[in-house]
């Protein structure tokens, strides 16, 4: 902006004049700033744990409640001064001054941002003596921390201000200008939403959530006005955790700051301010004391609306479905928002929608645009797999990964849903026995202890195996090629597979680059099962079965435990319990040794993919359940007696195998050692099944298509587990939840019924022809099997 | 010398001023008559600035005003919509007044302000309709500009108070060397007081030209026959508000009336009689076949 000689004095004078209308609000601030600082003691500064540059005992909330004010006292601010904009008689004073707009936009603009900018300043000089006095010195940390804190107390305000200034300069009422600046302040965030949302649901790999718990901080695109706010700090800092600003504060511990809410803050303060004095420049004052004449400010904002539109609805379908059909639903959506608005806020409504119909179809094609290129590889974003030569590890996230998460208490890949079979409870937890937590990904618990159910989210478990070895990881890339290869894979697909995969590479240089799938074809899932064989499961099987060590590094584990030679803790196993594979009661054999534990372990590690999941049913003999918890310290002299033999087995169906470390594992032929030893020490007579075909009323089968009308599409990955429950007229009534209502035609025939029980496994592969059979008993129990 | 050259502007669809030219000189007052909505008032705010012409040019002493803004400190708009801060006093104006307008005389305003009998010191929201108008146009005046714009100025002032603004007018414009510029829907208020005037009959101007020129300019003829005769016996004269009573027949004609006498004179009426047209007559005619109230226009 330069100012001929002839103008400087009334852009000074219309600056001075409008600063009389707005000096007050940084003339609140100053006073309660500097009255904040003078009113804190001495001592309150010297303690490094509580004070510092106006941050006192570690979450200052009258610094934040006084930040958070700014925004709408910068957008008071623009009000009071932009006023003229939309008042017929102010107008026609200021426009016919001699002054260019410029002078007029920029003498507001300085009117209010400096006296501001002035207040802040004088007001943290106070602040910053304050600190000295008590002991801060001056260093560049300490400045960079001051300027840091400094600068996130102001730019609330500055960007509200700069938002509202642009709208309100431009806007022909204060109802526009007012609901305008808004909806302006939300254009970062539109924005986000528009380009992440359509990416994370028609990219590949760029799955809208990763279920991640640790989430790395990210750059603050959208949201400046709050999530600027981030200071991380030393001693607090966790990995993707970031802390807020007011969190900690002490001399030691500023050293990380999150600037990108700052930066960004300031960039868009700066679009906004240069797209308001363009708009200004152009201004058609004839818009002046009227409602709805300020098209283009209100083309943006029904655009701005109608995104949000899109956008929200896009999120309410299933992540990863994307099909374009949902994407027409998506702009109708836009459309209706964009066209109320456009109603609502129009000079000449009928005209409005006729111009806004010749409209839509360019902003369609701009959506599709950008459909297309997200779809489309999103410029190698879908295809791209780093060199190996760069990769440190790679963590693939997946419910199959679920065996070291205890507090599921056996949902794991080799866990049997066993647990709790207890009458009072039994008709809310039929259903968790079977597919139903697969299906709606929560699990319910109950808690003997407090007596009460719980629930809990399937997708939260830390269900994450790493893998570093060069072997693992070339095998993890096959699995992320052929992810790449099965390109987008609709629930609808005839090999549709629900497979939950997070791909997280860390690189050598510190960056990660993530990959989420939600669904895969069968054959890209198989080779996900096959992970099974990978150094880094077999080491998260040790880590399991070595946790009694009350250790998570498998890497310090002591030799003794793998060789078994480690007997001097003599560490036993308590409540472990024996399923035959009709699961209708449980035996509890009370103890069993440490040596049984490392044949088990031996048998895991050494049981392939296909054995685990591709099993038949001859091959299945029942299930060991067992709690590790109950170990830790349950040895001591007296129960020496105990260990040294097993106790005796006894029929039980009120016992509870629902607390922490629990673990059930399907035994089949192939873990020979574990057969021998149950053979040797009796244990195998408590795997015969009690029931037969004879203690059968009738039994229901049919394919997951049938059950759901679609293949697996709600399988976070495809893996069936077996479940009983004793009440079959609780879950019929639960229609909801009962996932045989729709199949009507039962089979009573005790020879069809047995060849079918011949064939049916509790555990294993579920593909899109296995066929789920539920087997009501004569006495009203209730058992759902596969045949594979 | 205030310059509008082929100006136009349009509201959406509808257009307000189409091509309109007119020249304000020197020491020359402007009056610009025309009913409500004939685009007086987008005109003059044009020249002021507010609205920015779709094409055309204004200039004020050969300088455009667009490409040239401070030339606009020369340039005093008194809108018919008068803008006073809520708690303003006349004397906290002529300090705003001062800050944009470098010629701004303390002097002058104190001598006016006087003149008009008006408390600088007193809230102008508190003033009467009449009395902001009257202070506007003190401070207006004490800006010491070579262009004066008034729109609709002289409503609500009483007769006295009128007359008065009037003369001060008469003199800063013969002082100064002034051009001013004045819009007005009553004919009666500027007839007395302007060199020159423009009728707009919506978009454009319908007649320009000075006061003296316009008397006399136009006639009407008040013809009398022996019998009825056909009204085809005046073709090729350009006549107006053709009436017949019988025997006897009136209508007005503004262009060569010598030639349209000699045509009339060959018709053989027993009397001839020829009027001057007033202004008010003038603009009557012109705003035929609108819906505009002529009676107050004339009041």
């Amino acid at each position: 902006m330069t100012l001929k000689s002839s103008s400087r004095k009334p852009f000074w004078g219309l600056f001075f004049q409008s600063l009389k209308h707005t000096v007050w609000i940084p003339l609140l601030l100053f006073i309660e700033r500097t009255l904040h600082t003078f009113s804190h003691s001495a001592s309150d500064y010297s303690r490094f744990e509580i004070g510092f540059f106006w941050m006192n005992n570690g979450a200052d909330v009258e610094f934040e409640i006084i930040s958070f004010l700014c925004i709408p006292l910068g957008a008071l601010t623009a009000l009071i001064l932009f006023n003229f904009a939309w008042s017929k008689k102010q107008s026609n004073v200021i426009f016919s001054l001699g002054m260019t707009r410029t002078e007029i936009y920029f003498a507001k603009m300085l009117a209010g941002i400096l006296p501001f900018v002035t207040a802040y300043l004088l007001t943290a000089g106070f602040e910053v003596f304050a600190c000295m006095a008590v002991g801060y010195k001056l260093s560049a940390r300490y400045l960079i921390g001051v300027l840091f804190i400094l600068l996130t107390g102001m730019v609330p305000f500055l960007l509200s201000f700069c938002v509202s200034s642009a709208v309100m300069a431009n806007a022909g009422s204060l109802i526009e200008g007012t609901v305008f600046s808004m909806i302006a302040a939300l254009m970062p965030t539109a924005a986000e939403r528009l380009v992440f949302k359509l990416f994370s649901n028609y990219t590949l790999g760029a799955g809208a959530s990763t279920y991640y718990d640790n989430v790395s901080p990210e750059w603050n695109w959208s949201s400046p006005f709050f999530d600027h706010s981030t200071v991380i700090f030393d001693d607090s800092y966790n990995y993707g955790e970031a802390v807020p600003y007011f969190a900690v504060f002490s001399k030691e511990q500023i050293t990380i700051f999150d600037w990108s809410g700052i930066i960004m803050a300031t960039v868009y303060s700066v679009i906004a301010v240069i797209l308001g004095y363009i708009a200004f420049k152009k201004r058609r004052n004839e818009i002046t004391g009227t409602f709805g004449r300020a098209r283009g400010l209100s083309e943006i904002c029904a655009v701005v609306i109608g995104i949000f539109a899109f956008s929200y609805f896009n999120t309410s379908f299933y992540y990863g479905e994307g099909k374009i059909w949902e994407l027409a639903v998506n702009f109708l959506c836009f459309a209706v928002a964009y066209f109320a608005f456009k109603l609502i806020f129009g000079y000449k409504r009928k005209k409005e929608f006729k111009k806004g119909l010749k409209r839509l179809p360019a902003y369609a094609c701009g959506f599709f645009a950008v459909f297309l290129m997200f779809y489309f590889n999103s410029f190698g974003y879908s295809s791209y797999i780093p060199p190996i030569s760069k990769i440190e590890s790679i963590d693939i996230q997946s419910p199959m990964f679920a065996f070291l998460d205890d507090e599921l208490a056996a949902n794991t890949t080799y866990g049997l849903k066993v647990q709790n079979i207890r009458n009072e409870i039994a008709s809310e937890r039929i259903e968790n026995y079977s597919l139903y937590e697969m299906l709606y990904s929560e699990i319910y618990g109950y808690d003997e202890e407090y007596e009460e159910e719980y629930e809990q989210s399937y997708f939260y478990s830390k269900t994450t195996a790493t893998f570093k070895s060069e072997a693992d990881i070339k095998q993890a890339i096959e699995l992320h090629r052929a992810l790449i290869k099965d390109g987008h894979v609709y629930s609808t697909d005839d090999d549709a597979c629900g497979a939950s995969i997070v791909i997280k590479y860390k690189l050598k240089n510190g960056t990660e680059i993530t990959r989420n799938y939600f669904r895969a074809t069968e054959e890209t899932t198989k080779k996900l099962l096959l992970l099974n064989n990978t150094e880094a499961i077999d080491r998260s099987q040790k880590l399991y079965f070595g946790s009694y060590y009350a250790t998570d590094d498998i890497d310090n584990m002591p030799e003794s435990f793998y060789d078994g030679s480690d007997k001097s803790s003599n560490v036993v196993y308590t409540d472990c319990y024996i399923f035959p594979t009709d699961m209708s009661r449980g035996y509890k054999i009370g103890i069993i040794t440490e040596e049984f534990f490392y044949i088990l372990l031996s048998d895991v590690l050494a049981q392939s993919a296909d054995e685990h999941y591709h099993h038949t049913a001859e091959d299945e003999i029942g299930v060991l359940a067992f709690n590790l918890s109950s170990a830790h310290g349950y040895f001591t002299e007296e129960n020496k007696e105990l260990v040294e033999k097993f106790g005796e087995g006894y029929a039980t169906t009120s016992w509870n195998l629902n607390s922490t470390d629990t673990k059930a594992i399907v035994v089949t032929k192939d873990m020979v050692n574990t057969v021998k030893y149950l053979e040797d020490n009796g244990l195998m007579k408590y795997f015969e099944n009690d029931r037969s075909v004879d203690d059968i009323k009738h039994v229901k089968v049919a394919t997951m298509g049938e059950l759901y009308g679609e293949n697996k599409k709600h399988l976070n990955i495809p893996i069936f587990y077996g479940a009983y429950g004793i009440s079959a007229a609780s879950l019929h009534g639960n229609s909801e939840r009962y996932i045989f209502r729709n199949i009507t035609e039962t089979i009573t025939n005790q020879t069809e019924i047995q060849a079918l029980l011949d064939e049916a496994v509790i555990f294993g592969y579920c593909s899109n022809e296995s066929k789920i059979m539920e087997i009501t008993y004569t006495d009203n129990t209730i058992a759902t099997v596969m045949i594979p | 010398m205030i310059k509008v050259s082929n100006v136009t502007k349009t509201f959406d669809d509808f257009t307000a001023i189409d091509n309109l030219s007119l020249e304000v000189n020197n020491s020359s007052i402007y009056g610009l008559v025309g009913y409500n909505g004939a685009g007086k008032t987008t005109l003059l705010k044009m020249i002021a600035g507010v609205y920015v012409p779709d094409c055309g040019s204004i200039e004020i002493d050969g300088v455009d005003l667009f490409a040239h803004p401070e030339k606009k400190q020369e340039l005093f708009y008194v809108p018919d919509d008068l803008y006073f801060g809520l708690s303003s006093s006349m004397k906290s104006m002529a300090k705003y007044y001062k800050s944009f307008y470098p010629n701004f005389c303390m002097e002058t305003f104190h001598k006016l302000a006087g003149l008009f009998g008006l408390d600088i010191n007193k809230k102008i929201m508190g003033f009467s309709k009449g009395m902001q108008r009257q202070a506007e146009m003190v401070l207006g005046l004490s800006t010491l500009p070579k262009a004066i714009l008034l729109d609709e100025s002289f409503d609500g002032l009483d007769p006295a108070k009128r007359n008065l603004t009037k003369k001060l007018l008469l003199d800063y414009m013969a002082d100064k060397e002034c051009s001013i510029l004045i819009s007005s829907h009553n004919l009666h208020e500027l007839a007395d007081m302007c060199d020159h005037i423009a009728l707009m009959n919506g978009k454009s101007i319908a007649i320009d030209c000075a006061v003296d020129d316009m008397n006399g300019s136009r006639c009407k003829f008040r013809l009398v026959y022996t019998e009825n005769i056909d009204q085809n016996i005046f073709k090729g004269i350009e006549y107006k508000n053709y009436k017949t009573d019988g025997k006897i027949v009136s209508f007005t004609v503004s262009k060569n009336l010598d030639e349209a006498e000699r045509i009339i004179a060959a018709t053989n009426p027993v009397i001839i009689e020829r009027f001057p047209l007033s202004l008010e007559e003038i603009f009557l005619e012109e705003m035929e076949d609108t819906d505009y109230d002529f009676e107050k226009l004339f009041s």
